[in-house]
């Protein structure tokens, strides 16, 4: 929690990011933010962070008028997992790879943790095509390939899953809710390690064990014989003055206080940063690098490739609080209203998606008000950047022809407003 | 933390702003991204755990009170 908190406390200084990290994520990524971005404004490396929309890697790195094509970021984040990707995960480092050298922007992927899932149980673990070996099977190639480029880095979730233990790092009620698959202290795992890294890459890394004096001896010990250089500060002096005193800058000094237990003192010292030391590059032994050969890909081509299908249709008795409820929880792509009002003359359509991945069900509305306007037009991020708004669209003009959509301007409408005033439409804003 | 304190924290919100009126329609802050923050910081605060409906259908600071006393927390 004192991650969370102290990360406001940071962007309410608005202190002038030196680094600028984009994040694209199959999955909901922004509870990784506070914990990269306080280790690394501790680190003396302030930061701000850009967060791309859920699922949207492939189409946020092909396509040069994205949110993060826009953010340009020094650092480009990417996330992709197994659940959601599938065998498009190889398309979605591809594409990253990309994306980061047009950009310039050094790039860190975060190889998919091995899905939890085991359809053929036991016997999984010795199955050539098993989820286990699967997953490797991609998994390695990755890190092999990126370990020979200067400008990346892998972040493994398999070791932050590890670290808090599987039963730990999962939280089934919001992935439903909110598309975040793990627990707090996955991302706080996650969030060490590629604050690692940047430390790394930016020159920061701590080089300074701090310890009170007060403390026992046989830690101490243990810290020289582990060859870290000790500095010892007496009561509550800062670590910043410490660090001036040893003459190194503030975020090079780490405090450090081993607890009672020697065997756990090895994880405490590798979560200080103090081992992080970036080597020169180099190609990981044995294990070749992912073939090369694949074509390059378009932003039309995957989207083709998705073979999305929807459909639309009028609200029935059985869809009424589906529909209502994607319209009240719809905060990305929404147009009209919090609360849909059913009742009255108007009509409002329920809009079904499903793709190769899997069938989304009803995922957005259109209503068209008694004045024959559309004044709801919503839908689920889970199923944005695949070509279903110009799909509805398409479909309004189809059944409705030039019809206007009216709004009234809000926080959340405003992406709605702009996509429909490039498609074309007639976009009416109202006080 | 008393639970003004974690919902005030959570939100990004002057503790006094969290009255039982206060809600996603009333305070900017109170985001989807804070409405995650506010239920993970519930949830290891008083050591429960909230099921879907009930993460979907706390709209407001005495919905959020509601479902707490539900669960026997005495807020």
């Amino acid at each position: 929690m004192d991650a969370r908190i102290r990360w406001q406390e940071i962007a309410r200084e608005s202190a002038e990011p030196v680094v600028r990290v984009g994040l694209l994520a199959s999955y909901t990524i922004d509870p990784l933010i506070p914990y990269v971005g306080v280790a690394l404004h501790e680190a003396g490396l302030p930061v701000s962070f850009t967060a791309g929309p859920f699922n949207q890697i492939v189409q946020q790195c092909l396509d040069d008028t994205s949110v993060m094509a826009a953010a340009r970021p020094d650092v480009l984040v990417v996330a992709p997992r197994f659940e959601e990707l599938g065998e498009e995960l190889d398309t979605a480092v591809d594409a990253a790879c990309a994306a980061a050298r047009r950009w310039g922007s050094f790039l860190v992927v975060v190889l998919p943790a091995v899905p939890e899932d085991r359809p053929f149980g036991h016997l999984d673990d010795g199955r050539a095509a098993g989820v286990a070996a699967t997953a490797h099977e991609v998994r390695e190639p990755i890190r092999a390939e990126l370990a020979g480029r200067p400008d990346a880095w892998v972040v493994d979730a398999e070791q932050a899953v590890r670290a808090v233990g599987t039963d730990k790092a999962h939280h089934a009620v919001m992935f439903k809710f909110a598309k975040i698959p793990y627990t707090e202290a996955v991302f706080a795992e996650l969030g060490a390690r590629v604050a690692g890294v940047l430390r790394a890459v930016y020159g920061v890394t701590p080089r300074v064990v701090v310890v009170d004096r007060d403390g026992s001896d046989e830690p101490v010990r243990w810290l020289r014989e582990s060859g870290a250089r000790l500095e010892f500060r007496d009561g509550q002096e800062d670590v910043a003055a410490v660090a001036e005193r040893a003459g190194v800058p503030a975020g090079a000094a780490v405090l450090l206080r081993l607890g009672t237990k020697p065997e756990a003192w090895r994880d405490e010292l590798v979560r200080s940063g103090l081992l992080d030391r970036l080597p020169p590059p180099q190609a990981a032994p044995r294990r070749a690098g992912r073939t090369t050969t694949r074509p390059a890909l378009s932003l039309v081509d995957f989207i083709g490739g998705l073979d999305v299908e929807v459909a639309v249709a009028p609200v029935t008795p059985d869809s009424a609080a589906k529909v209502a409820e994607v319209v009240a929880r719809a905060k990305d792509f929404t147009l009209g209203t919090g609360e849909l009002d059913l009742t009255g003359d108007r009509e409002v359509f329920a809009v079904s998606v499903r793709d190769k991945f899997g069938d989304y069900g009803i995922s957005g509305a259109v209503g068209i008000s008694a004045e024959g306007v559309v004044d709801v037009f919503s839908l689920s991020c889970v199923v944005l950047g695949k070509g279903v708004e110009d799909s509805v669209l398409q479909w309004v003009r189809d059944e409705h022809g030039d019809i206007a959509f009216r709004h009234r301007r809000t926080p959340h409408n405003q992406i709605t407003a702009g996509f429909l005033a490039d498609a074309g439409a007639r976009v009416e804003e109202i006080a | 933390m008393t639970f003004t304190e974690v919902v005030a924290g959570a939100l990004d919100v002057d503790p006094a702003h969290v009255t039982d009126e206060a809600g996603q329609d009333t305070l900017p802050s109170w985001t989807s991204m804070r409405h995650i923050q506010l239920i993970v910081m519930l949830e290891e605060t008083y050591g429960l755990s909230f099921d879907y409906e009930e993460i979907a259908g706390a709209r407001t600071v005495r919905d959020v009170r509601g479902v707490l006393r539900a669960k026997g927390v005495d807020v």
